[in-house]
């Protein structure tokens, strides 16, 4: 389950990354998305939005999760 | 004898109606407030003529309306009588206890979504309601009208009207598809439609190829932002004899009609000297209409509103015409800016590949807002995310490129033929 979640999550990021014409890079668990993905504040809004739909799940709907790794953030969507 | 209204197939004479109305006329003569809540044509069509004949009030309730509303409303209004679903043979209705203390007060009451909160209540008079009726020349006297519209709502009654007024008839399209609306404008060769610009885009996109388009006497466009691309469009595929686009709204009525085929109106319509007077306060349009509501009922509290109603609608003056702009709290706000969905959907319609779309926004808990859009793409043509951001950088500014974007199947439309933006 929480493999799938984090599979997840990097096709995601890589999704949002071609969109914004960022080339690919190669995504681990721990990959820290701010810093490592070239992906700004507002593309991972888009990460957040998409993966919501996808999950059906909205992990902040009580406020703002601190999260930087990709783990951190598939972790958010197995609770 | 052209028949009363066409419901899909089946056609409904004037005699059938007359029987029908002769029929229920001594039971609505015994009460007073009437409400209707019935998604079918027959129900709605006796309530209309038997409350404005008996001088009756009429709460005309849409048919997604929920038990509990309903109830609400049968207590607050001292209704005492309910009209529900029917066919030419009978009409389901249930009686109250008439309150003596009420008077009788000759009005129709329509509800209005409008675009945010709480739905109101919009009372109107005969006369305010059917006031587009008596626009209706000799030429389309005896025509066959489509209604595209929901008939408990202001657009609806003013095709009700219009099309019984100059005994026409009404072709009603049960399913609501626009695969169905194709074949039975083709069919029933409709004269007079009119639609937002939204259902005119999803009626075309959907006509099938070789299907006899209608011999259509008067096209009408209005209810959302009416571009010039949008009056092209319906101008080059039905060839209307008449061509028109109209600014009306359920609580000032129908105030603007245009028919030179240009988007927009000439500023000359603000004039002191006219009967329906304009005036634009921080970029608003605000209107002063004889065939303005009688007044507007909130749930729960009574107000009576003021001469000047303001319709909540942005203009801006551009070469002598106004152009229409969007809703004013309609604007979404990207980082400090306010962006006008409709404005945006202007510049994306504008690509081939893009066949609707609807702009919004999306809450995020990151940036706060996201400026979203839902895209259909016309069947044979493709657009990746990254080409289309690409050439909207050099269209318009960046706080006004849509950051989330979805390609989807179809918009959702709300019974009005209006975008649903959320």
């Amino acid at each position: 389950m929480k493999n799938t979640s984090v599979e997840m999550v990097k096709e995601v990021i890589l999704e949002v990354m071609a969109e914004n014409g960022l080339n690919p890079v190669p995504l681990e668990g721990e990959t820290h998305i701010l810093r490592d993905t070239g992906l700004d504040s507002l593309g991972l809004a888009i990460v957040v939005v998409k993966l919501e739909e996808k999950t059906n799940k909205d992990p902040f709907e009580a406020g703002f999760v601190t999260f930087n790794t990709i783990d951190e953030l598939a972790a958010l969507y197995d609770a | 004898m052209m028949p009363e209204f066409i419901i899909g197939d089946e056609k409904v004479s004037r005699q059938a109606l007359n029987q029908l109305l002769d029929r229920y006329l001594p039971i609505f003569e015994r009460h007073r407030n009437i409400l209707v809540h019935s998604g079918q044509p027959i129900s709605q069509n006796v309530s209309l003529h038997l409350c404005e004949k008996t001088g009756n009030a009429l709460f005309l309730c849409p048919a997604y309306f929920k038990p509990a509303q309903i109830d609400e409303i049968i207590a607050q209004h001292h209704i005492d009588l309910c009209i529900y679903d029917g066919d030419i043979e009978h009409i389901q209705y249930h009686e109250l206890e008439v309150s003596h203390a009420v008077q009788r007060d000759p009005a129709i009451y329509v509800f209005t979504t409008g675009t945010t909160g709480m739905p109101k209540l919009i009372k109107h008079s005969w006369e305010t309601i059917s006031v587009s009726s008596r626009a209706v020349g000799k030429r389309l006297q005896e025509k066959m009208w489509l209604m595209s519209y929901a008939t408990t709502g202001y657009a609806g009654l003013q095709i009700f009207f219009s099309a019984t007024r100059s005994n026409g008839t009404i072709v009603y399209v049960p399913q609501g598809s626009f695969p169905a609306y194709c074949e039975s404008i083709s069919k029933h060769d409709v004269n007079i439609i009119s639609g937002t610009p939204t259902f005119w885009r999803l009626l075309i996109n959907a006509w099938p190829q070789g299907l006899p388009k209608p011999r259509l006497e008067q096209a009408t466009i209005g209810g959302e932002v009416v571009t010039q691309d949008i009056l092209d469009v319906v101008d080059q595929f039905f060839q209307p004899i008449n061509l028109t686009h109209i600014y009306a709204s359920t609580e000032v009525g129908t105030v603007i009609i245009v028919s030179d085929k240009k988007a927009g109106f000439p500023a000359s319509y603000i004039d002191p000297e006219r009967v329906i007077k304009f005036r634009v306060v921080e970029d608003v349009l605000e209107v002063s209409s004889p065939s303005r509501m009688k007044s507007q009922v909130r749930m729960g509290n009574f107000e009576v509103s003021d001469v000047w109603i303001s319709t909540g609608d942005l203009v801006q003056l551009r070469d002598g015409r106004y152009f229409f702009c969007g809703r004013r709290d309609g604007r979404v706000n990207i980082g400090g800016s306010k962006v006008l969905p409709e404005e945006v959907e202007g510049v994306l319609l504008r690509f081939e590949q893009v066949k609707e779309c609807v702009v919004y926004e999306k809450k995020s808990p990151i940036v706060g807002s996201l400026l979203a859009v839902d895209i259909v793409l016309t069947r044979e043509k493709s657009l990746s995310i990254e080409k289309l951001k690409k050439e909207l950088s050099v269209l318009l500014p960046s706080y006004k490129i849509p950051q989330y974007i979805r390609f989807v199947k179809e918009i959702v439309i709300s019974e009005n033929g209006k975008k649903i933006r959320k």
